[in-house]
């Protein structure tokens, strides 16, 4: 009897250090997870914030002006007729 | 064993990670919800020397890629440290490249950076981030340097086991406090108006070689800025190759005279204690001798009897001096105190300067003279479009600001308009605009208005005072408008220093004040009114 007893104790610390370990490298597993899907979110963040930044910078104004410059999109661009509009000038 | 027996908390939190976990700081976008100010991530390049294996062939193979030379890169690099900081702020690109070439011995940081997808359209408006004494990000100037506690946010932590390797280890002892980003501003700016004011304050400066210049934009019913633009700025992204001139926003934080825009100061404040009325007249027959100065016209030209409007149309100093003496010396004082030109606007950017007047003790009669068409007295910029605002808008002086509203992750913060005091009857305020309607409309220079409209505002043209004297050829030239006359949607005010073409604001600021009215009928979408 008691010798089963001694038996099932042995046994016992056996299983509880077979869980630890187990639940040891599970959350070492957890933890590398976690620091990956971490670093995953923050490699996405960075990717949004940096298109967002492009985004804004094809859509702002200096950006708009500059291509209007580069296009020659100016009030001092006035219609050039080949022929003298007689008709429209009553002549 | 030691560790367990030891009670030396050095000792049993030797395994334990302490991270900080910097906040994102809050963003700057216009009363459109378009961004002004964002952040991005760059990338700060280090080296561990020990680890190097060929340090000639690290400098040649990182010098191809960021092109800073390989002389700089070799003094840099000191051999007896464990790491050294190399190059910061390298974009993505440039990090990718440098990877690719799989050197032994470097590594990346991240750095977030300010940017800005409108350049410097509002850079004294926004301030700059920069560095304090301990490596901190701060904000300085403007409106990161006014809300910088609000955008920099609270710094968060993690403290948590570490394994053999320095690994984290989510059982057992672990503590994490979320950093709480910085809360953002949305602004009363409209990012249109302000590259429309800018565009024109470039071009008014080169037509007539101004050294600096200024306007601002306002709603003159709540005093919200929908415009600030003052010149020379500075690039917000290389802030650090200015001097520290170019950042002080000269609309908040320099004085200046302002000349005959202060006029309708003064006859209004007569108007509102009764002494004068706007149909009273006065003879205007010869300059006035006040001591040892003799005040005269502009031109020197006397026009006889004229009425109270017809002193502001030709911008009579004589006929000025007139309704000051009416008006008393102690009303003087009083309403130059209510107009609140004894005192800061509290607007909310960083740097405003505190401009007091002189005791009461301190004015002599000359003073109380000239200070009716506005010389011998200095004001800022913002000072003067907060007080004329009051004048048009039924008497109510409101503090200008230029944050709209206040975003963190929880909750919205509006900010409404604030009123100071009342400045004049709303009797006064229909009397003063009717003036200054018929100012413009009848004023001595014709200029080329927007047609259909009504534009009230009166032009200035300030000598500068240089060591104790005033200099004629050097003046502030200046215009201050609203427009429409019966609903006023804006209030401008436009001023250049040292103007070279012409002395005259008249022939300088007034032009770019209606030019720029021009432009925000079309945007406003405002009909006209005649």
């Amino acid at each position: 009897m008691k010798k089963i007893f001694k038996c099932s104790i042995y046994l016992s610390f056996f299983a509880l250090l077979i869980i630890n370990v187990f639940i040891f490298i599970n959350g070492m597993d957890l933890s590398q997870k976690i620091v990956f899907y971490e670093k995953s979110t923050q490699e996405l963040k960075k990717e949004n914030s940096e298109l967002e930044a492009y985004l804004y910078r094809i859509n702002s104004l200096q950006h708009i002006s500059s291509q209007a410059a580069l296009l020659d999109f100016s009030k001092k661009a006035d219609p050039y007729f080949l022929d003298s509009l007689r008709f429209a000038l009553k002549k | 064993m030691l560790q367990i027996l030891s009670s030396n908390p050095s000792i049993l939190n030797k395994n334990l990670g302490f991270t900080k976990l910097p906040p994102e700081r809050g963003l700057i976008y216009d009363r459109n919800m378009l961004p002004l100010v964002m952040n991005q991530t760059k990338y700060k390049l280090y080296v561990e020397p020990k680890k190097i294996k060929d340090k000639e062939i690290l400098i040649e193979e990182l010098d191809s890629v960021l092109r800073i030379g390989e002389a700089t890169l070799e003094a840099k690099i000191d051999d007896s440290k464990i790491w050294v900081s190399l190059v910061s702020g390298i974009s993505n690109e440039k990090k990718e490249k440098i990877l690719k070439k799989k050197l032994k011995g470097i590594g990346f940081e991240d750095e977030s950076f300010r940017y800005y997808p409108e350049a410097s359209l509002a850079a004294h408006l926004t301030g700059f981030v920069g560095k304090n004494n301990q490596g901190d990000n701060i904000g300085y100037f403007g409106l990161e340097g006014f809300y910088d506690k609000d955008l920099s946010g609270l710094q968060g932590f993690i403290k948590t086991e570490k394994d053999l390797l320095g690994r984290y280890i989510f059982v057992g002892n672990q503590e994490k406090v979320e950093p709480e980003n910085g809360r953002s501003l949305v602004l009363t700016i409209d990012k249109a108006v302000q590259e429309i004011i800018k565009q024109k304050l470039k071009e008014g400066l080169d037509k007539y070689k101004a050294e600096k210049g200024c306007i601002i934009v306002v709603n003159p019913n709540n005093l919200e800025i929908l415009g600030l633009a003052c010149m020379p700025d500075f690039d917000l992204d290389k802030y650090y190759e200015f001097s520290e001139d170019f950042f002080l926003n000269d609309a908040i934080s320099s004085v200046y005279e302002p000349g005959s825009t202060f006029k309708p100061f003064i006859m209004a404040s007569a108007l509102n204690e009764n002494k004068i009325k706007s149909n009273d007249t006065y003879n205007e027959k010869s300059s006035i001798q006040i001591g040892d100065h003799t005040i005269r016209t502009w031109d020197n030209k006397y026009e006889g009897k004229i009425s109270m409007t017809r002193i502001l149309e030709k911008s009579s100093n004589v006929g000025m001096v007139y309704i000051g003496k009416k008006l008393g010396n102690n009303n003087i004082l009083k309403y130059l105190d209510k107009f609140g030109f004894n005192s800061i606007t509290n607007i909310d950017l960083q740097g405003e300067a505190k401009n007091n007047l002189k005791n009461n003790n301190q004015w002599y009669p000359i003073d109380f003279a000239t200070v009716t068409f506005g010389q011998g007295i200095a004001v800022t910029p913002i000072q003067m479009i907060t007080a004329f605002s009051s004048l048009i808008n039924g008497g109510e002086l409101m503090q200008p600001h230029v944050v709209k509203k206040i975003i963190s992750s929880d909750n919205e913060k509006n900010i409404d308009k604030k009123i100071i005091r009342r400045t004049i009857s709303k009797k006064t305020s229909d009397i003063i605009k009717k003036m200054l309607l018929s100012t413009v409309e009848h004023g001595e220079y014709k200029w080329i208005k927007p047609q259909g409209y009504k534009i009230g505002g009166k032009t200035g043209t300030a000598q500068i005072p240089i060591k104790g004297s005033y200099e004629s050829s050097k003046t502030i030239a200046s215009f201050i408008g609203f427009a429409p006359y019966k609903n006023p949607k804006f209030s401008i005010l436009v001023i250049l220093k040292e103007p070279k073409t012409s002395i005259y604001g008249s022939e300088t600021a007034a032009p770019m004040f209606f030019d720029i009215a021009k432009d925000l009928f079309v945007y406003y979408n405002i009909a006209p009114e005649q």
